[in-house]
């Protein structure tokens, strides 16, 4: 993970305390909770473990607070470390249910734009399926529409990773949705 | 944009939705230091000194949150509020007078009242004529119209044919891209309004027809079947769907994606009606079932007013409503509350006046009438409007003064967004519309 300027030379913010920490992270977390949680659903497909990663994303920045030196980039580094926590989860066996068996076409007609319930839990099911880079990619370039040097810092990659990393992602999604062996 | 990124792109927001905005956990500040392991830790389970223990630190820990009110608890940037949708739509008249010919609807943001995209009517329409929401905040149902010069424009017997568009926005680029829905075009009548369920199988349409009356169309998606309710000849062909025609929502579905609920303007009286779709039957009244009557009088005992239509929230718990409280000892000129009227679905009982503030109606809005107070429109600007509910009526959006106060409303707090004065509320005379 990328960690935030000042982190790595000990930078320490002056005059904080612990009672500006609380208020600055108490802050936070009433803006953006609710958005960190549903990034993390939508990587996790387990609501307790997504709140879990969340809540653990704001201990961390709150331990880190006195570190920071740019309180701006408190969301960029809360979006890495639930990032983290989700790749963490997986790993530890936190497994969303496991794919559903639909027989999914994908339209060629941009008429046919709807999203049935069936085509969305196949398409949730595929995502999961992918490995854990590309996954991450998709979900900040189409679920939060950052532009790729955001999730460049968000990923610590290169923007030129992130952006074959998409294309690979969105070709592996389809191959698993139409069928198709790879 | 490929189809794979669409589903993609839907699917992910779908699933995100599913976290509702009043579902999140308080933030203790007390466990800030201490990281919340639960679905590992609570695998092996403690040793009962250890439980006795932890419930009295719980105990604690919960007396000292109530005790205080969370720093920072409520701190809302200017960028927006959890939970509220982000972007809005609104047809936008190009020529002159204002309020004709909307040719272009433009996307802007809900918290800055920017621009964000411009959408020219397709050919051979010309115009937009009708702007929706839908359960996906970027995406939005419109309507295009040859511009008819009429003055209902889409509600009326010799208007110009509808077609329903889904207008999608990509904040990655910011485009909006018009994709033309699979059902055929509305022709030779009143179309009042339309619906998308919030799994997007279905499309609801409200039409008005002479001499049929008033009908209820709902076409399943993609390019399905179709499936109407309407009236006999010996009901009352005078009723209607949507009193005011103010309301976002005089036609929308529940959360399950089977129930229509919509605004009904006839005899017995006006009310919001449930309509189940999966039901038998094919008469819209007696196959739907009222649960309020809304418009004038308020609900019951209550002496709070409906200024507009009500609408249930679609997870079927509240009906809100923008209006004010009634004082027959404050006589027509006497000040009120003006506020959004929350009441229970199941009692029809009032269980509170959110966003309220003090304030007076025009005297000549209101005039008594055997029901009770009555509005009379003379400043239509004025008038108290709800314009958005989530889908948990946790968030609102509306106006209590008119278009120069539009705010957004969570959890206690207002906070007012730009408006500007060229995209006013939706009217009962004006063309100009926004929809979330």
């Amino acid at each position: 993970m990328k960690l935030l300027p000042g982190r790595e030379d000990h930078t320490t913010t002056p005059g904080a305390t612990a009672s500006d920490a609380t208020a600055a992270v108490s802050a936070l977390y009433a803006e953006h909770a609710l958005g960190l949680t549903r990034l993390a659903q939508v990587m996790l497909g387990d609501r307790s473990a997504a709140e879990d990663v969340v809540h653990d994303a704001f201990c961390g920045l709150y331990r880190r607070w006195e570190f920071l030196t740019d309180t701006g980039k408190a969301l960029q580094y809360l979006r890495s470390s639930v990032l983290n926590g989700c790749r963490t989860a997986l790993r530890r066996g936190t497994r969303p249910a496991g794919p559903v068996d639909v027989d999914l076409t994908i339209a060629a007609s941009a008429e046919h734009a709807l999203l049935t319930s069936e085509e969305r839990h196949a398409v949730m099911a595929a995502l999961r399926q992918l490995p854990g880079r590309q996954r991450e990619t998709l979900v900040l370039r189409y679920y939060l529409d950052l532009p790729d040097a955001e999730i460049a810092r968000s990923m610590g990659i290169r923007e030129s990773t992130v952006r074959s990393t998409v294309h690979r992602g969105l070709a592996s999604l389809e191959r698993i949705l139409t069928g198709e062996s790879s | 944009m490929s189809r794979i990124e669409d589903l993609l792109r839907a699917a992910t927001r779908e699933t995100a939705g599913e976290v509702r905005p009043d579902s999140i956990p308080p933030l203790d500040p007390g466990t800030l230091s201490r990281p919340r392991r639960a679905t590992t830790w609570w695998r092996w389970p403690p040793p009962l000194p250890v439980l006795a223990a932890a419930a009295v630190v719980l105990v604690v820990i919960a007396s000292l949150s109530l005790g205080k009110a969370l720093p920072g608890r409520h701190a809302q940037g200017g960028t927006g509020i959890p939970g509220a949708p982000p972007y809005y739509i609104a047809t936008t008249a190009t020529g002159s007078p204002a309020y004709d010919h909307p040719e272009y609807i433009t996307v802007r943001s809900t918290f800055t009242g920017k621009v964000l995209a411009t959408v020219a009517a397709p050919r051979p329409y010309g115009t937009f004529t009708l702007v929706q929401g839908t359960a996906d905040d970027r995406t939005f149902l419109v309507g295009a119209q040859v511009w008819s010069r009429s003055g209902e424009k889409r509600c009326d017997s010799v208007s110009e044919p509808v077609r329903l568009f889904l207008l999608r926005y990509d904040p990655a680029d910011h485009r909006a891209r018009l994709t033309a829905l699979p059902v055929p075009q509305f022709d030779g009548g009143c179309l009042v309004t339309a619906s998308i369920s919030p799994d997007a199988t279905r499309l609801a349409v409200a039409l008005g027809t002479t001499p049929s009356g008033v009908s209820v169309t709902v076409y399943t998606l993609p390019g399905g079947r179709a499936r109407t309710w309407s009236l006999t000849r010996h009901q009352d062909m005078s009723a209607g769907i949507g009193v005011t025609r103010d309301n976002p929502q005089t036609l929308s579905w529940t959360a399950d994606d089977r129930t229509l609920e919509f605004n009904w303007d006839g005899l017995p009286g006006p009310g919001i009606r449930l309509l189940d779709t999966t039901a038998p039957g094919n008469n819209l009244y007696y196959s739907s079932h009222r649960i309020l009557w809304t418009y004038g009088t308020g609900s019951g005992s209550s002496n709070f007013v409906c200024d507009s239509d009500a609408f249930l929230t679609s997870n079927g718990a509240a009906i809100l409503c923008a209006g004010y409280t009634w004082q027959k000892s404050a006589g027509r000129t006497g000040p009120t509350t003006l506020g959004f009227g929350e009441f229970s679905a199941t009692t029809g009982k009032l269980i509170a006046i959110l966003a309220a503030e003090k304030g007076s109606l025009p005297t000549e809005k209101v005039r008594l009438s055997p029901r009770g107070p009555v509005v009379t429109a003379l400043n239509e600007a004025a008038f108290p409007r709800l314009m958005w509910a989530s889908p948990d009526g946790s968030v609102l959006i509306g106006t209590l003064n008119g278009p120069g106060h539009v705010f957004v409303y969570a959890h206690g707090h207002k906070q007012t967004i730009p408006w500007s004065s060229s995209t006013a509320p939706p009217e009962m005379t004006s063309i100009t519309e926004a929809a979330w």
